[in-house]
C-alpha cells in the first residue's frame, strides 16, 4: 500500500476556531475535574470519621471553638464581596479566616482523643485548600479561581456540619 | 471516517500563528523544564525504562533466592551488608526486595508509561491540539512523580532499609514504626510520602488530559471519532481523579498513625516485637478499604490505556477498521466504572458480611462482560483481515492472548469461596502479574515498536523485534503459569523459603522453572535495550507514515 492514499483533503476554508476560547474552556474543564477530586478527598475523609466514630467505643466528639463561628462568618463574608466583584475585600476576608483559623488551632492543642484527629485533619486540609484559593486569585483568571474559592467556602460549610453532628 | 478526514481535522484551521513553534533556546529549557508534551512523554517513558530494569532486576533477585535459599552470594552482602550478613539474603531483605519491586512496578510503569508517556505524547498529536491544555502543569505533574520516584528509592539506603509491607502496605505492621522489623521506620515513612507525592502527579495529570481531551479536540473530532487510544487516556485520566484522591487522605492517616500518636488504622491490645503499644480504637481494615478502592482501579489504570494501543494496533496491522468501535467505546467506560465497585474482593478474607462479598464478586464476574466484549471485537477486527506481522502487532496479539489467560483466572478469584483457599498463594501472583503486569508491559513494547518511528525517526530493528516478542513471550508463561500450579498446590506467596513446608518439596522443580525463565525473559529485554538505543541512532530513517495508520499523529509533522 503507498502512502500516496493517505494526503489530507482539501480543507473547507469557512471553518474558523476561536483556539482561545477553547483554551479557556479547559480551563473551567480543568477546575471542575479538580473538584471532583477534592470531592474524592473529603468523601474519604469523610468515611474514615463515620466508621472510625461507629466502630469504636473510645471515640468522643470535641467542642467547637466558638472562633469557628467568625471565621465561617469571615469565610462567608469573603464569597460575598468575590461575588461581587470585590476581589481585594474578598481576599482580605480569606485571610482573616485563615487568622481565625489560627487561634482556633491554639485552642485546640490541648484536647486530645480521636475527635481531635478529625479536627486537625478536616480543618487542616481545608485550610490547604484555602492557600490554593490564593494562589489562584494570584494567576488565574479571576472567574475560574472565584468558582473555587465558593467551593472551599461551601466545603467548609460541610466541615462545620461534620463537626456539629460529632460535637460533644 | 475516512484516513483523509482524520489527517485534516488538525491543525490549520482559524487564523493561528503556525503551530510548530521553535523549540525554546537552551539545553534545560528544551530537554530539562520543557513544557513540550512530546518531551515530558519521552521523559515519563525513560524514567518509567529504568524504574522497570530496577524492579525486574529486583524481582530475579527474589527469584533466585527462592530456588536455593541458603546460597551465598558475595556481592549482595556488599549491597545490604545487613540485610545479607555472610551473603546469605535474610527474610527482611526479601520482604523488601518485594515491597520495592511491586511499588516500583505498579506505580512507576504500569501507571506511568501507558497513560503519562505515550499519553502526553500522543494525544495532543492524535486529537488536532498543540499541547496539552496546561502544559506547566504537565511539567510539575512530571518532576514531582521524578521526586517521588528519587523519594521512594531513598528507601533503599536510610537506616534500616527499604521497608517490608508490601505494596499494600497493610496495617498495623506499616503503622507500628520500626518495631516492625528494618524498614519499617524511616523506609516505610519514605514509601508513605512518595505514594503520597505519586497521588498528586497523577493527579495533576489527570486533570490535564481531561480538559485537553474535552476541550482541545479539533473541530470536526468528535468523541465517538477519537481512536481508541484517546478512550483509554480519557477513561484512565477519570479513574486516576476520582482513586489517587482517595488513596492520599489514606497516606496522610497513615503517615498521622505513625509519627502522631492517631490510632486511625491501629487497634487497641497490639503487641509487636514483644511491646504493647498504646494504641486503641483504630481499624486496619480501614485502611484495606481505602488502599483497594484505589487499588483496583488501578489495575485499570495499568491496563485500560493498553487496550487502546492494541485496538488502534490490531486494526493497523489487520488492514480494517476496529471492529465495533461503539462497543469498544462502551466497554471501555463499563470498565472504568464497575473498577470503583469492585474493591471489596480483594478483602475476601479479611473478615467480610457475606452478603457484601456475593455483591462484590457479582459485580466483579460483571467486568468479564465488558472484556469479553472487548476480545471478542479484538478476534472480530482480526477476522478477514490481512495481518501484517511485525512486532508491534505481535506484542498486540501477545496482550489479547494475555488478557484471556490472565483474565479467566479473575473469575475463580472473583469468587469468595475459591478465594478463600487461592488467597494468598502464588495463583494470585500468577493471576495478577499475568493481567495486570505482563499484559500491559505487552501494550507498552507494542507502543514503543509501533510509535518508536514518530518519537525517534527511525526504525527499530524488525529481527531483534521479533526475537524479543518470541522469547518473552514464551518467557512469561513458562513463569507465570506454574505459578497457578504452586499456588492451586497450596504455595503461600510472600515467603522467602519453603524449607519448612513438607508438602512444597515436591514443587521445588516447578519454581526453578520459574526461576530459569525470569532469567531468559530478563535476558531477551537486554536486546530490547540494545535494540531502543541502538536503533535511536543507527536505526534505519522512518518515513512519515512507516505501518500505513490512519491516525492523526502519523500526518502530524511535529517531531522532537
Amino acid at each position: 500500500m503507498s502512502t500516496s492514499e493517505f494526503q489530507p483533503v482539501e480543507l473547507k476554508s469557512d471553518v474558523r476556531v476561536d483556539w482561545e476560547a477553547k483554551q479557556k474552556e479547559a480551563s473551567r474543564t480543568g477546575l471542575y475535574v479538580l473538584l471532583a477530586s477534592i470531592l474524592m478527598f473529603f468523601g474519604a475523609l469523610t468515611s474514615v470519621l463515620i466508621i472510625r466514630a461507629g466502630s469504636a467505643d473510645d471515640f468522643h466528639g470535641v467542642p467547637i471553638p466558638r472562633v469557628l463561628w467568625f471565621s465561617t462568618a469571615a469565610i462567608l463574608a469573603s464569597s460575598y464581596f468575590l461575588v461581587r466583584n470585590d476581589k481585594r475585600t474578598g481576599v482580605v476576608f480569606g485571610l482573616v479566616f485563615l487568622a481565625g483559623q489560627a487561634v482556633a488551632w491554639v485552642q485546640f492543642v490541648n484536647i486530645k482523643g480521636p475527635g481531635s484527629w478529625f479536627f486537625w485533619t478536616f480543618s487542616v486540609s481545608h485550610a490547604f485548600h484555602v492557600l490554593g484559593g490564593f494562589v489562584a486569585f494570584r494567576f488565574a483568571r479571576f472567574e475560574l479561581a472565584r468558582v473555587y474559592w465558593h467551593f472551599v467556602t461551601g466545603l467548609w460549610l460541610y466541615v462545620v456540619l461534620m463537626f456539629l453532628i460529632w460535637r460533644s | 471516517m475516512a484516513a483523509g478526514d482524520l489527517a485534516a481535522t488538525g491543525r490549520d484551521y482559524g487564523s493561528r500563528e503556525p503551530v510548530v513553534a521553535a523549540p525554546p533556546p537552551g539545553f534545560v529549557r528544551r530537554w530539562i523544564f520543557s513544557t513540550d508534551h512530546k518531551v515530558i512523554g519521552k521523559q515519563y517513558y525513560f524514567l518509567a525504562l529504568f524504574a522497570a530494569f530496577l524492579g525486574m532486576a529486583l524481582s530475579l533477585l527474589m527469584r533466585w533466592h527462592l530456588i536455593d535459599p541458603d546460597r551465598k552470594i558475595a556481592w549482595l552482602e556488599k549491597l545490604w551488608p545487613e540485610g545479607a550478613a555472610g551473603g546469605i539474603m535474610t527474610p527482611e531483605l526479601y520482604l523488601s526486595l518485594m515491597t520495592m519491586h511491586g511499588t516500583i512496578m505498579v506505580f512507576f510503569v504500569l501507571t506511568t508509561v501507558p497513560q503519562s508517556g505515550f499519553g502526553n505524547y500522543f494525544l495532543p498529536l492524535q486529537i488536532g491540539a498543540d499541547d496539552m491544555a496546561f502544559p506547566r502543569l504537565n511539567m510539575a505533574s512530571f518532576w514531582t512523580t521524578f521526586v517521588s520516584f528519587l523519594v521512594l528509592i531513598a528507601a533503599f539506603v536510610v537506616p534500616g532499609g527499604a521497608p517490608l509491607g508490601g505494596w499494600t502496605a497493610y496495617p498495623p505492621l506499616s503503622g507500628v514504626g520500626a518495631i516492625a522489623g528494618p524498614g519499617m521506620g524511616l523506609g516505610m515513612d519514605l514509601w508513605i510520602v512518595s505514594i503520597a507525592l505519586f497521588c498528586i502527579a497523577s493527579l495533576m495529570g489527570a486533570i490535564n488530559f481531561v480538559a485537553t481531551l474535552v476541550d482541545l479536540r479539533a473541530p470536526s473530532l468528535g468523541l465517538m471519532q477519537l481512536p481508541l487510544t484517546c478512550w483509554g487516556w480519557f477513561t484512565t485520566a477519570m479513574i486516576s481523579l476520582l482513586a489517587f484522591a482517595v488513596l492520599l487522605p489514606g497516606g496522610v492517616l497513615l503517615l498521622m498513625d505513625r509519627n502522631l500518636g492517631t490510632s486511625f488504622f491501629l487497634p487497641a491490645g497490639l503487641v509487636v516485637s514483644d511491646r504493647a503499644l498504646q494504641h486503641s480504637g483504630g481499624s486496619p481494615i480501614l485502611w484495606q478499604h481505602l488502599f483497594w478502592f484505589f487499588g483496583h482501579p488501578e489495575v485499570y489504570i495499568a491496563i485500560l490505556p493498553g487496550m487502546g494501543f492494541v485496538s488502534t494496533i490490531l486494526s493497523t496491522f489487520a488492514r480494517k477498521p476496529i471492529f465495533g468501535y461503539r462497543a469498544m467505546v462502551y466497554a471501555m467506560v463499563a470498565i472504568a466504572a464497575l473498577g470503583f465497585l469492585v474493591w471489596g474482593h480483594h478483602m475476601f478474607v479479611s473478615g467480610m458480611n457475606p452478603y457484601s462479598a456475593i455483591a462484590f464478586s457479582l459485580i466483579t464476574m460483571t467486568v468479564g462482560v465488558p472484556s469479553a466484549i472487548k476480545t471478542f471485537n479484538w478476534v472480530g477486527t482480526l477476522w478477514g483481515g490481512k495481518l501484517w506481522i511485525t512486532t508491534p502487532s505481535l506484542f498486540a496479539l501477545g496482550f489479547v492472548s494475555l488478557f484471556v489467560s490472565g483474565g479467566i483466572t479473575g473469575i475463580l478469584l472473583g469468587q469468595p469461596a475459591m478465594d478463600m483457599y487461592f488467597h494468598d498463594t502464588y495463583f494470585v501472583v500468577g493471576h495478577f502479574h499475568l493481567i495486570m503486569g505482563v499484559a500491559a508491559v505487552f501494550a507498552m513494547f507494542a507502543g514503543t515498536y509501533y510509535w518508536f518511528p514518530k518519537m525517534f525517526g527511525r526504525m527499530m530493528n524488525e529481527t531483534l523485534g521479533k526475537a524479543h516478542f518470541l522469547v518473552t513471550f514464551l518467557g512469561v508463561y513458562a513463569i507465570f503459569v506454574p505459578m497457578h500450579i504452586a499456588g492451586i498446590v497450596g504455595n503461600p506467596r510472600r515467603y522467602p523459603d519453603f524449607k519448612e513446608f513438607e508438602f512444597l518439596a515436591d514443587l521445588k522443580f516447578l519454581h526453578t522453572m520459574m526461576t530459569h525463565a525470569a532469567m531468559s525473559t530478563a535476558a531477551i529485554q537486554l536486546v530490547f535495550l540494545f535494540n531502543l538505543f541502538w536503533s535511536m541512532y543507527r536505526g534505519s530513517v522512518a518515513p512519515a507514515n512507516p505501518w500505513h495508520a490512519t491516525t492523526r499523529e502519523w500526518s502530524s509533522d511535529e517531531y522532537e
